[in-house]
């Protein structure tokens, strides 16, 4: 069958289209070239005047995985207050800040959203949070698989195991767990706070291994890069929320030495310790960092108000945040040994001085790094704030009378100390499809996403180009996944299920010899029981395995 | 005053939401308005005609007769106005009761008055667990009013309880008083296992020895003064579950969930 | 004006604008009751040196008190429902609280609440227990002999201060007789206290002073060794001058119990030495309500 969408505006950086008018021809879930002047399309959308994009790619969102689901358990409010009822093609479904898997696979998609992916992937949970990203319906969802707190890695660095033996140990997680890329949360601190340590700095040696975070993210960067994943180390670093921080943030940026280092949700990590309230931004700092060093890319993380609920694997800072749960109630707990996790409501208020300076920070980080390619459009999803709180966010930076008006609304003394009103700078929509289209597939090395160059999966969102660039993004015309029509002027059209992408860096299968006894020792599950195959998958709603290409792994 | 009638004409299969059912809500409509109102059921929609025949003028009071358990959330957050009842109703009566007054003849289910912000809940018969207490995920139960039973209350009467009175003219299940906040809770009858579990503060009144957890400390026989004032307040009350007065302030007060740090209090009527 | 050989002057008592309140002190008895209420109401004549001027009301009988005790009311002014909210807490801090088996509770139901055991609340340290019933909440404090029991609030009206009338008479143990019989009776009416010692206040003052630093001084118009000398305002036969002050919720309590008073004092009358009643004012210009006496006692 051939679709055509005929006369759109293409903003499609990867391939140079700026606004450029043509035609796109969809046949089989691909992008094709224009067949010749015979062929008559079997459908045809007029979207001339409109604005098209490759799907958005979420890549950096919280919607698998145990500590959602604890979120959930959290806040059966939460649930009670946001209802959607079934309709003919939608099953029922529910909640706001930690969105059941149905009502967030279709929220994305009526968002024009094609792809989401789950940062924080414990190997030890992987098979349930894959499950659960199976039950999200119609967008494409990853996941990266954490390490850096692990029993088994810091063993192995104790011991100063062979940079060779730790490739093939992160490499078989990639495979086992069927994940994209490596995630690591409060490098050490995570198990170092299950010695009692509350905090653990870039340099400080954690109690029992007796090893830095600093070593820890050049030895997984170094494992990344020997291996050839195209997505860089992603790294949750260490004092998330602590004044101050922004130093340990630029330490953390020169002290990976030049390797690829993604740092994710940055606006937590860019807090300086000027002012009345020894709280202040650090974000001119940060952004000046990330221009200065092309290996660096980040995610906002941006935090927008209301009633939210934050999950993360670091026990650590949650357990710090449990006085400001709202409602207060909270859970922080260990993972087998594998990692930790927190999840602490919160409710963020535009008259609190601190929470509005965190709004102005994101913002701030947002339109002082140059490089489009390099940041990336996030809320940390829930953490700063709901996933389909997005279009609001665009808005705020593509319109610089509507930020500046928001910004007036905010806790004066926060306003005060943000440089934010003086920023000038407008997102352009050909950024908008850089920065959450063309630039996560890119870093996470997605060769046939992000794009609506020819062979290109057919994932596209067509937009009504409206000045209220909220209500435009909020309410695409037509989503289209994998060349079917998926969503229509905000509306499900058609329930479909998404691939989940995957890397395959080669390793030497002998590792197995080595953790079988460890896992029959230490682990819940045996290694024979460990893995996920791609069968496995596909029975609990993935559509396919999609295995993304290495880079030419280096030859030891 | 003008008053509309409600008569359930069978019993339904399922569970039916009757909270659109409200004196304030339906006053001012049509008879042809209000049967075409739509109740939730199931994962269908009844029209409100299609279960009850309509009769009488809607006003400040609506009577729902021949009653049954399958009535869910009648009066949930009604807001003024007076409910007559006549047979049980089903769960979550009088949830999030904003003011008011609902009286039931017969009895109710679970969670009734959960939620509830003001006004009155009289149930003449016996209700269900959960009296006034948390639904899943919450952090307090009802938050205020008064609600009188007259018959026995299942097992959780007043969990995280936070403001209010709750009086149990019969006897009370297991854990009554649990995880209780602030409020007062008084039972004429007998109650479960583990009274006052975790308690953190308010004031559980028993009429006779219990058997009291262990982390309940025993801090002797007192005459309080404050019991003359509860006792006073309950005087217009048509209950035999509000008659605390014969019983003078002498009680025995025992301070808990000391397993919590609890300053809840259980005070024993001789 | 003569009323049993008792001249009425033509002239008015000038009273202010107050904030008062209406407390309701019980105890195990009548007894401590008046303790803990003489207490709070003690060093409160005057609101220049004082801060409030107060009185104990009436007695209530125990089918009268919230909590079926017995007790006593007692009435609070202030200049300012600020001040007065200071006053009270004070006051019911130090000499309520303190008093043993009393409770207090509100007595009165203004749209403007202040604090009566909110703070007060406190001092349980944690082991305070707050009880709503219906729309009062009380709270219970821990203390020695069982618990405290005190309303939340208590309401703020508007009130009126300083009603007054001056009795002249031969002699001062006439005036002060004459004087005492006024207060039997006006101490029966609601609504008013007569906040000075016993009711009765001889240091009659006048505005300003030759010392700077003094805003009143002695009434030397109506003082008897000054016959004298300036502009008295006695007549040789006057041998001392007494005034009642009233504070009172409104001005018709204000004037019942001024009739009140000043009916007692003439109906001794010339024979028990009696000669003037006579009132005070500031040429009625300060103050918002004015009581003419000849008026009242029509
Ligand atoms: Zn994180
Ligand atoms: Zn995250």
């Amino acid at each position: 069958m051939l679709t055509r969408l005929k006369g759109g505006r293409i903003y499609d950086p990867v391939n140079g289209a700026n606004g450029a008018v043509r035609d796109i021809y969809v046949r089989d879930g691909r992008i094709v070239a224009a067949p010749g002047d015979g062929a008559r399309p079997d459908r045809d959308y007029d979207v001339s005047g409109k604005v098209v994009m490759a799907g958005a790619i979420d890549m950096h969102t919280h919607i698998g995985g145990g500590k959602v689901n604890i979120a959930r358990a959290l806040l059966p409010e939460d649930h009670r207050a946001d209802l959607l009822a079934r309709t003919e093609l939608t099953r029922a479904c529910c909640g706001h800040a930690a969105p059941s898997t149905l009502a967030t696979g279709y929220r994305y998609a009526e968002m024009g959203y094609t792809a989401c992916f789950e940062p924080a992937l414990l190997p030890t949970n992987a098979r349930q949070a894959h499950m659960e990203m199976g039950d999200v319906p119609i967008v494409d969802k990853g996941g990266y698989a954490l390490l850096g707190n692990d029993d088994l890695l810091l063993s192995l660095m104790r011991e100063g195991a062979d940079q060779k033996l730790i490739n093939d140990y992160v490499a078989w997680t990639l495979d086992v767990t069927q994940c994209i890329g490596i995630k690591v949360v409060n490098p050490g601190g995570i198990n170092a706070f299950k010695f009692n340590a509350r905090k653990l700095d870039l340099d400080e040696t954690s109690p029992h291994y007796g090893i830095t975070p600093r070593a820890i993210l050049l030895t997984l960067a170094q494992a990344l890069e020997d291996l050839g994943v195209p997505h860089p180390l992603h790294v949750h670093g260490c004092n998330l929320g602590v004044p101050g921080n922004v130093d340990t943030t630029l330490e953390t940026i020169s002290g990976i030495e030049g390797l690829p280092m993604h740092l994710t949700h940055i606006q937590f990590h860019s807090y300086g310790t000027e002012g009345d309230r020894k709280f202040s931004s650090g974000a001119a700092r940060i952004a000046e960092a990330i221009n200065r060093n092309p290996n660096i890319s980040a995610d906002v993380g941006q935090i927008l108000f209301g009633q939210t609920v934050t999950a993360s694997g670091d026990n650590m800072s949650q357990h710090r945040n449990r006085k400001f749960a709202s409602p207060d109630k909270w859970v922080v707990m260990d993972i087998e040994c594998d990692a930790g996790c927190g999840v602490v409501p919160f409710r963020y208020r535009d008259q609190n001085f601190v929470n509005a300076l965190q709004w102005a920070i994101g913002l701030e980080i947002f339109l002082s790094v140059d490089d489009p390619w390099r940041i990336f459009l996030t809320t940390d999803h829930p953490n700063g704030a709901p996933f389909t709180t997005y279009p609001h966010l665009i808005r705020l930076l593509m319109d610089k009378t509507f930020r500046n008006e928001q910004l007036a609304r905010l806790n004066p003394d926060a306003a005060a100390a943000s440089t934010l009103g003086s920023i000038t700078r407008e997102y352009t929509l050909n950024e908008m499809a850089i920065m959450t289209r063309a630039g996560p597939a890119k870093i996470l090395g997605l060769a046939d996403r992000g794009h609506l160059g020819i062979g290109a999966g057919a994932d596209i969102t067509v937009y009504t180009d409206r000045e209220d660039r909220e209500a435009m993004f909020r309410t695409p015309d037509y989503v289209f996944k994998d060349g079917e029509l998926v969503a229509k002027e905000g509306q499900i059209v058609k329930v479909t299920l998404g691939a989940t992408h995957v890397v395959k860096p080669a390793y030497d299968r002998g590792i197995e010899d080595r953790l079988r006894p460890y896992f029959a020792r230490y682990r819940s599950t045996r290694l024979e029981n460990f893995a996920i195959d791609e069968e496995e998958l596909c029975e609990c709603g993935s559509s396919r395995l999609a295995v993304h290409q290495c880079r030419h792994a280096r030859v030891a | 005053m003008s008053r509309l009638l409600l008569t359930l004409k069978a019993v339904p299969a399922i569970g039916v939401d009757c909270s659109p059912l409200t004196p304030a809500r339906l006053a001012g409509m049509s008879s042809a308005a209000i049967a075409a109102i739509e109740l939730q059921s199931g994962n269908r929609r009844l029209p409100a005609g299609e279960l009850f025949d309509i009769a009488g003028e809607p006003g400040d009071t609506l009577v729902i007769r021949n009653a049954c358990s399958k009535l869910d959330r009648i009066g949930a957050c009604m807001n003024g106005g007076t409910l007559d009842v006549e047979g049980d109703v089903g769960a979550f009566l009088g949830a999030g009761l904003v003011s008011g007054t609902i009286r039931v003849s017969g009895g109710a289910g679970a969670f009734a008055a959960t939620g509830m912000l003001a006004g009155t809940l009289h149930v003449c018969g016996s209700v269900g667990d959960f009296l006034g207490a948390a639904i899943a995920g919450d952090k307090q139960g009802m938050l205020g009013g008064r609600v009188i039973v007259d018959g026995d209350a299942g097992d959780r009467v007043g969990d995280h309880l936070r403001r209010g009175i709750i009086l149990v003219g019969g006897n009370a299940g297991d854990y009554c008083a649990s995880r209780m906040l602030a409020g007062t809770i008084a039972v004429r009858g007998k109650v479960g296992a583990l009274p006052g579990y975790a308690m953190k503060r308010g004031t559980l009144l028993l009429a006779g020895a219990a058997e009291l957890p262990a982390t309940f400390n025993d801090c002797g026989s007192h005459e309080l003064m404050f019991l003359r004032l509860f006792a006073r307040h309950l005087a217009s009350v048509d209950s035999a579950a509000a008659s605390f007065a014969p019983r003078g302030e002498r009680v025995r007060r025992f301070v808990g969930d000391r397993a919590n740090g609890g300053l809840g209090e259980i005070l024993v009527t001789a | 004006m003569i009323i049993n050989g008792v001249a009425i002057d033509e002239t008015f008592a000038e009273a202010f604008g107050m904030r008062a309140t209406r407390l309701i002190i019980t105890a195990a008895n009548l007894r401590w009751a008046h303790h803990a209420a003489n207490a709070a109401t003690g060093f409160a004549t005057s609101v220049i040196g004082c801060g409030a001027e107060a009185g104990i009301e009436r007695e209530l009988s125990p089918d009268e008190t919230p909590d079926g005790r017995p007790g006593v009311s007692v009435l609070v002014f202030a200049v300012s429902g600020k001040e007065l909210a200071k006053q009270v807490e004070r006051r019911v801090g130090q000499c309520v609280l303190t008093s043993p088996t009393s409770a207090v509770f509100s007595g009165c139901d203004g749209e403007e609440k202040i604090a009566l055991g909110k703070n007060l609340r406190y001092f349980g340290d944690g082991y305070q227990i707050s009880k709503l019933f219906g729309n009062r909440r009380y709270w219970r404090v821990p203390v020695m002999d069982g618990e405290f029991v005190c309303e939340e609030t208590t309401g703020v009206v508007k009130a009126v201060g300083g009603g007054n009338f001056l009795v002249l008479a031969a002699s001062q143990m006439q005036a002060l007789l004459a004087c005492e019989a006024a207060i039997d009776t006006m101490r029966k009416l609601p609504g008013v206290v007569m906040p000075f010692p016993g009711g009765v206040v001889r240091s009659g003052s006048k505005v300003g002073s030759k010392y700077k630093a003094l805003s009143a001084s002695t009434n030397d118009a109506f003082c008897p060794t000054l016959r004298g000398i300036g502009n008295s305002e006695l007549s040789p036969e006057t041998g001392a001058v007494l005034e009642i002050v009233i504070d009172g919720i409104t001005e018709a309590d204000i004037r019942q119990a001024m009739r009140a008073g000043m009916q007692a004092v003439c109906s001794i009358g010339a024979g028990g030495g009696i000669q003037r009643i006579t009132a005070g004012n500031y040429g009625g210009k300060l103050g918002k309500y004015h009581f003419h006496l000849r008026e009242i006692l029509a």
